[in-house]
């Protein structure tokens, strides 16, 4: 009897353990989904009924999903991690259609439903310089070491008249693409915190540009190929910037042949270069006030709080900062596996670009990051595209233009450059 | 100059283990030899490779019952070198094959009413090209392993220790085991993932003799594992990018080329029903367990990227005889297990930390096996011959929740194996065994990933996915062949030789090789 109750015990396990067996439907008709209701905040002077073609794109950071959604949609997206941007046609009132584009990024979407607000902003074309290029990964010497000193950042006049490039103004951001902490008080709305500043000399008309004209911002404007096989000639550079290094083992380099920049403020004691890595943002201002007024009255004292295995650590720096009105462009720069966050505010880039996808990419040296070619005009000279979206304007990672015009090495061992092209992508015919 | 440092002693203390080793293995040699003084080694040998008391099976899961495993004590200690080689991957993730250096000791003691056994083991070795996987025991704990684009070697070293006693008092018979086991796993060019693993297995049983010719048995079992996945990079100029793989080709996008540590913890709690026949009658074991693994990213603020849970349950029942000089059995096999992998979300890191804002259970891997196998053994001269033929159906489908895919892969095993032992003359004896083996896909076997992007890493990742299903749904023909002999050199000792080769050939074209030889010293 005992056995026989045993054996039974036994028997319904296997029969019960049979049934638990069968598969699930995990994934099938059972999907996760979490509504989302978008709110926009429109600009003064916009009116709704204007407004068509809008499109609200949601990009889900953790599986490196997008979906899109057209106006009056359901939006039903799976739970998680949003980069969330709006787009959309506007008929202004003077009968001028213009595009509105807005974004916010980390947005978290859980439960039945998110409310999300965006503020659109009245996307105009800048009628002033932009940056074409940004060459920050630099060039491998022949024995595969890095070399320093052959960055550069190209600006180009994309209008149809002259402008002038006295007071430009270039800076780097003091914050980094892929740290991210809660900086207090929290300006990005208002001004970009920014800890190098270099400025082009001239009284306001000395130094006109012709439409489809670059400027050349050298780190260093010599001959680079005297030092490493591998690198080119700046020597042809516009203006070089040069720091006076307090550091007797760290000297900048002085070239003759290339006038300096105007030197307003930079944070390092010895000589100052574009992250090797890209992890800053870069734009141009033209600063209105002089050179004191500025060092005095727009240092921004910020706090943060940085948080380790060892502990909690407060911190507090004072930097400086630059109101979004005075900045001509911007152009986030980081890498996809370790981007944080854009360092300025949306309206000036909502985007960012790259050479290389992680920290340390070896894959990123002797590339540049190019703005993209719209069209030429009849006389030859591109215009570039330029939507305050640097994912969207940009072509990352590609051949920088000196290489291309100096026919020199694109990789460690040498091989040259062939093809000459506008935007990295498009040849020149 | 720490590293020379470093390396001595741990030359000196791997020295000195192997020496305790090989000490602690004379010692066993000499109480085996007075625990079983009427008994001669060449004998021993035959009664103890006797494939009878390897059924059922399942029931030593229970070490009260390993008491019954076998009549003799037997210890043994080899040294051997095995190689295991495929033209092309079965799974990418696994690797090539592998070939390796064995140095292995074991034995079983039967003294009265009590049974005493213990293994100790260190391999050294190589597994050959592993792709799309940096993390060692891939089984384990798949799908969620470090990835990268290069892949490639891996050199092991493997520890393995484990021990158990189990005794008997009146109608109860009782028993513990504990085990160890330990992994390294590395490479010397970058990528190079240093992959250390840990488990530590612990089982008590006891049984109760319900008639006098049956015993009914209950065990528990709990185990520990842990394996940190380091990868470093010494190339000046740059690292490749680290993928955080999550199952049917998919990764963990946003930690894409972050996190090149990540740890696994895991723990597997189980347990047992067992009815053993003492002699002949019907028996079943009913084993089932829970295992969940913590999936974690250690230089990422320990972010808990993954959790992974599986159930499984493993029952055999059958009837197994005896009459004189033959003995049979037949039994079937069922093993089910559901393992469930969750994703956790995070929200918008600030000062490098994570708020998990979600948890989503996006892959399952179910599996079913059902088997049905039959034993015949006779005993003849001074040895005995058995043959085993076995038929068996199994069934995997893999389902990845969004986007949706899913794999599935349903197969029919066919086996014959055939195995012998028996004493040649006073001073000779030798065993063999001999298996074929054959499997065929049946209906519904299928795999759909569904958009794929044209290029890059998820096209490739779609393409080893791919390639891995039609390894697993491949029809399969293999013959595998093993044979030892043993010299007395006393009458408590005898050393022996063994040679194995196998070779297998997949109907998409994949041939894989096995050869093992190994010398061996029996007490």
């Amino acid at each position: 009897m005992k056995l026989r109750s045993i054996y039974f015990l036994i028997v319904s396990a296997l029969l019960s353990a049979t049934l638990y067996s069968c598969d699930d439907t995990l994934g099938e008709g059972s999907a996760y989904s979490s509504g989302v209701t978008v709110e926009l905040e429109m600009p003064d002077g916009i009116d709704p009924g204007s407004v068509s073609s809008a499109v609200i794109s949601m990009y889900n950071l953790s599986n490196g999903q997008t979906s899109e959604f057209y106006a009056g949609e359901t939006i039903n997206v799976i739970p998680g991690i949003y980069d969330v941007t709006y787009s959309a046609s506007v008929l202004l009132a003077n009968g001028v259609t213009s595009e509105l584009k807005a974004v916010r990024r980390s947005v978290t979407v859980t439960g039945s439903n998110t409310v999300i607000v965006l503020k659109p902003f009245n996307n105009i074309s800048n009628d002033d310089f932009i940056i074409s290029e940004i060459f920050f990964a630099g060039t491998l010497q022949p024995s595969g070491n890095q070399y320093y000193g052959d960055d550069y950042v190209k600006i180009y006049n994309n209008t149809d008249h002259v402008l002038y490039a006295d007071g430009l103004t270039l800076f780097e951001s003091r914050f980094t693409t892929t740290e991210k902490y809660d900086y207090t008080p929290d300006i990005m709305d208002e001004a970009v915190t920014v800890h190098a500043l270099y400025t082009i000399p001239g009284s306001g008309k000395d130094h006109p540009v012709q439409p489809g004209e670059y400027i050349l911002l050298a780190d260093t404007g010599i001959d680079h190929r005297q030092i490493n096989a591998n690198s080119f000639d700046l020597s042809h550079a516009d203006w070089e910037w040069y720091d006076v290094s307090t550091k007797p083992s760290e000297l900048d380099i002085d070239s003759p042949l290339v006038p300096n920049l105007d030197k307003m403020y930079c944070y390092t004691l010895s000589f100052f270069m574009l992250h090797n890595r890209g992890f800053k943002c870069y734009g141009l201002a033209r600063i209105p006030v002089g050179k004191e007024e500025y060092l005095r009255d727009y240092k921004y004292t910020y706090s943060y709080v940085i948080e380790v295995a060892a502990g909690t650590f407060p911190m507090s720096q004072s930097y400086y900062k630059l109101p979004n009105e005075w900045v001509v462009d911007a152009v986030n720069c980081s890498v996809a596996a370790k981007y944080a966050w854009t360092v300025c505010a949306p309206r000036l880039d909502m985007g960012w670009t790259y050479c290389g996808t992680i920290d340390k990419d070896k894959t990123r040296y002797f590339h540049s990051v190019r703005r993209k070619l719209l069209y030429v005009r009849d006389d030859g000279t591109p215009v570039f595209k330029d939507t305050n979206n640097s994912s969207e304007d940009f072509n990352p990672q590609v051949t920088p233009s000196e290489i291309e015009l100096q026919h020199t090495a694109t990789d460690v061992a040498g091989l040259r450059s062939e093809v000459i092209t506008y935007d990295g992508v498009t040849p020149v015919e | 100059m720490n590293n020379i440092k470093q390396r001595t002693v741990k030359k000196f203390y791997n020295t000195v283990r192997r020496i305790t080793a090989v000490a602690l293995c004379l010692h066993l040699g000499m109480y085996i030899c007075n625990a079983a003084d009427t008994t001669g080694i060449g004998s021993r040998y035959v009664e103890a490779g006797a494939v009878w008391y390897g059924e059922p099976s399942l029931s030593y899961a229970n070490p009260a019952l390993m008491l019954r495993r076998s009549s003799v004590s037997l210890g043994s200690v080899a040294a051997g070198y095995a190689l295991e080689h495929q033209n092309k991957a079965l799974v990418a993730g696994k690797g090539k094959g592998d070939t390796r250096g064995e140095f292995d000791a074991r034995a079983y003691i039967v003294s009265g009413s009590s049974s005493l056994w213990g293994h100790a083991g260190y391999s050294f070795g190589k597994l050959r090209d592993l792709q799309w996987c940096e993390t060692a025991d891939y089984d384990r704990v798949f799908p969620y392993v470090s990835a990268d684009e290069s892949g490639g070697p891996l050199k092991h070293e493997n520890y393995s220790f484990s021990g158990g006693y189990a005794s008997e008092s009146g109608r109860w018979s009782y028993g513990a085991s504990l085990a160890y086991d330990a992994g390294l796993y590395y490479r010397d060019t970058d990528p190079r993932p240093r992959d250390v693993t840990g488990n530590l297995r612990l089982s008590g049983g006891a049984a109760y003799a319900i008639s006098s010719g049956y015993l009914a048995g209950v065990s528990v079992k709990g185990e520990r594992y842990t394996q940190s996945c380091d990868i470093t990079f010494q190339s000046e100029v740059g690292e490749l990018e680290i993928y955080h793989l999550t199952g049917l080709g998919t990764h963990y996008v946003r930690f894409d080329g972050a996190g090149k540590t990540t740890d696994y913890k895991g723990y597997t709690y189980g347990g047992g029903l067992f009815l053993f026949p003492l002699s002949g009658g019907i028996f079943g074991s009913v084993v089932a367990s829970r295992m969940t693994m913590d999936v974690i990213i250690r230089d990422l603020n320990k972010l808990p990227m993954a959790g992974l849970w599986e159930n499984r349950v493993d029952m055999q029942a059958g009837y197994r005889s005896s009459y004189g000089r033959d003995s049979w059995s037949v039994s079937g096999y069922l093993s089910a297990s559901r393992r469930h992998g969750t994703e956790n979300i995070f929200g918008d890191a600030s000062a490098s930390v994570y708020p998990q804002i979600a948890s989503l259970e996006m892959f399952a891997d179910n599996r079913m096996s059902a088997s049905l196998r039959g034993l015949y053994q006779r005993r003849a001269g001074r040895g005995w011959l058995a043959l085993s033929p076995e038929v068996g159906y199994s069934h995997v489908r893999q389902v990845y929740a969004q986007p949706f895919r899913w794999a599935e892969v349903n197969m029919l095993n066919l086996s014959l194996s055939m195995s012998g032992s028996a004493r040649l003359s006073d001073r000779l004896c030798g065993g063999f065994s001999v298996s074929m083996d054959y499997r065929s896909r049946v209906s519904g076997c299928g795999i759909s990933l569904g958009d794929v992007a044209p290029s890059g890493v998820d096209r490739e990742l779609a393409q080893v996915v791919t390639a891995d299903h039609e390894a697993a749904c491949s029809s399969m023909a293999a013959i595998h062949a093993e044979a030892e002999l043993l010299v007395s050199v006393s009458r408590c000792h005898a050393i022996g030789v063994k040679a194995g080769y196998g070779y297998a050939h997949y109907g998409i074209g994949t041939d894989a090789g096995q050869l093992l030889a190994s010398l061996q010293f029996y007490f």
